[in-house]
């Protein structure tokens, strides 16, 4: 079985037409699904949080059979996880693409989870501690793109969960955990 | 020799035009008496007229050289000036109906040959180089095929998504030529490599243009799907919906899928 890093590539992925935009509907809407899916997955398991259209991106190309994704399919394969809610375009020029592998509100779970493990209820953390900290390792929080864990933080903070401030220097923010 | 029929018509036109003639000769030497000429080439414009409006006309499969003295006469008429009577607005109708019951006669044999289907323009070329001469149109022909639905003839015209319009046999169906380009499409070769319209007119004993067609056709009834490379452009056996985006690992056992894993992934 291929492998792409540490993702098993499905027989799938050496069909040639599965590289070409489909023109008719019914097969278009298939093959759009199947791409969701394995762009989640690849993200997931490599842990990337953002594709860059115009860099090359090892799954949108399959040397075996020598077929890359042009960049109408890219767009249409990430516009389609956009109006799912799994990503989001970071500019308008639709350039980079946040991958929303969990979803915020599964990273603010994770978040939760994390502290309620880790006994930090009413404890304080510097983000940078909550993606890199020896509390983090062995969990998915480890190494998560900074923007998402943001994101997730401000969306507890809605909640009550926690309160963000400024640290002592510029890109010190903490967090006072009030679960 | 005959007194009646065409060589008569023929030989009595031929009096007349050298009648007429010597008038033309007569007038243009001397403008006075071309007044008075006048008259007389009016008569015989009528008279003419009356010659190309009456007459014997329709029966299938026409008398060629009857349509081809006519036809003369109106030429030669156009080119001295006098509008002819039997314009296509007047004898639309009639000409037209006249050329649909050629037409339908005449594809029978070629569309024989290209297996069912043929493409329009190629009947153009085929039908216009067996004429020789008195040539006829493009519109002639659409007018003439699109006559074909009001009655009962063998034949069709059809436009294709693409714009391309072929004739084909009433009872061809696409059913049967899907099955032939499914078919194929399940070949090894074609598992491995794609089906292109070249292969597939070679194997079917089509035009390419036609083949292209009907691949085109069976991709839009989603039996087949395309691949867009600097190789060209292919088409393989569609089998997208017998994926499950929930497990995209599993491979139901004999599907199409299946069929196309077993025979691509030597090559892998």
């Amino acid at each position: 079985m291929q492998k792409l890093g540490d993702l098993k590539l499905p027989n799938f992925f050496n069909y040639p037409p599965y590289f070409t935009l489909q023109p008719v509907r019914d097969t278009r809407e298939k093959q759009v699904q199947l791409w969701k899916e394995l762009i989640l997955d690849y993200c997931r398991t490599q842990k990337i949080f953002v594709i860059g259209l115009e860099e090359e991106f090892p799954l949108f190309s399959n040397p075996v059979i020598e077929r890359t994704l042009s960049h109408e399919a890219k767009e249409a394969f990430l516009s389609a996880l956009v109006a799912e809610g799994r990503a989001e375009w970071m500019d308008k020029g639709h350039k980079k693409c946040l991958i929303l592998w969990h979803r915020i509100q599964d990273w603010a779970d994770l978040i939760l989870r994390f502290v309620r493990e880790n006994g930090l209820e009413d404890s304080v953390m510097t983000v940078e501690e909550i993606r890199s900290g020896t509390e983090s390792r062995g969990t998915e929080l480890h190494g998560m793109d900074r923007t998402v864990l943001m994101r997730a933080l401000k969306q507890l903070e809605h909640k009550g969960k926690l309160a963000i401030f400024k640290g002592t220097s510029a890109d010190d923010e903490g967090v006072k955990f009030s679960l | 020799m005959r007194l009646a029929g065409d060589s008569g018509i023929l030989r009595k036109e031929q009096e007349m035009w050298e009648s007429t003639d010597k008038s033309l000769q007569e007038a243009f030497q001397d403008l006075n008496a071309l007044m008075s000429k006048a008259k007389e080439m009016v008569m015989l414009a009528e008279k003419m007229r009356q010659k190309l409006l009456s007459g014997p006309t329709t029966q299938p499969g026409a008398n060629d050289e009857e349509m081809g003295s006519k036809q003369e006469m109106q030429d030669w008429m156009l080119s001295v000036g006098i509008a002819s009577p039997v314009t296509k607005e007047s004898a639309g109708a009639l000409y037209h109906q006249q050329l649909s019951r050629l037409l339908a006669d005449f594809v029978k044999i070629p569309l024989e040959k290209a297996g069912g289907m043929i493409n329009l323009i190629d009947i153009y070329c085929l039908f216009n180089r067996a004429r020789g001469t008195e040539l006829i149109s493009p519109e002639d022909l659409l007018q003439a095929c699109s006559i074909w639905e009001k009655f009962d003839v063998p034949v069709m015209l059809r436009k294709f998504n693409s714009g391309v319009m072929v004739i084909q046999n009433k009872s061809h169906t696409d059913e049967e030529v899907f099955a032939r380009i499914k078919s194929l499409a399940l070949k090894p070769d074609a598992l491995k490599t794609g089906l292109s319209a070249s292969d597939a007119a070679m194997t079917l004993g089509i035009a390419p243009a036609m083949a292209k067609e009907h691949l085109l056709t069976a991709e839009s009834k989603g039996f087949l799907c395309r691949d867009v490379s600097a190789d060209g452009f292919q088409f393989y056996i569609n089998f997208f919906h017998e994926i499950d985006p929930s497990d995209l690992y599993f491979v139901k056992d004999y599907g199409i899928y299946d069929t196309w894993v077993k025979a691509a992934l030597a090559s892998w």
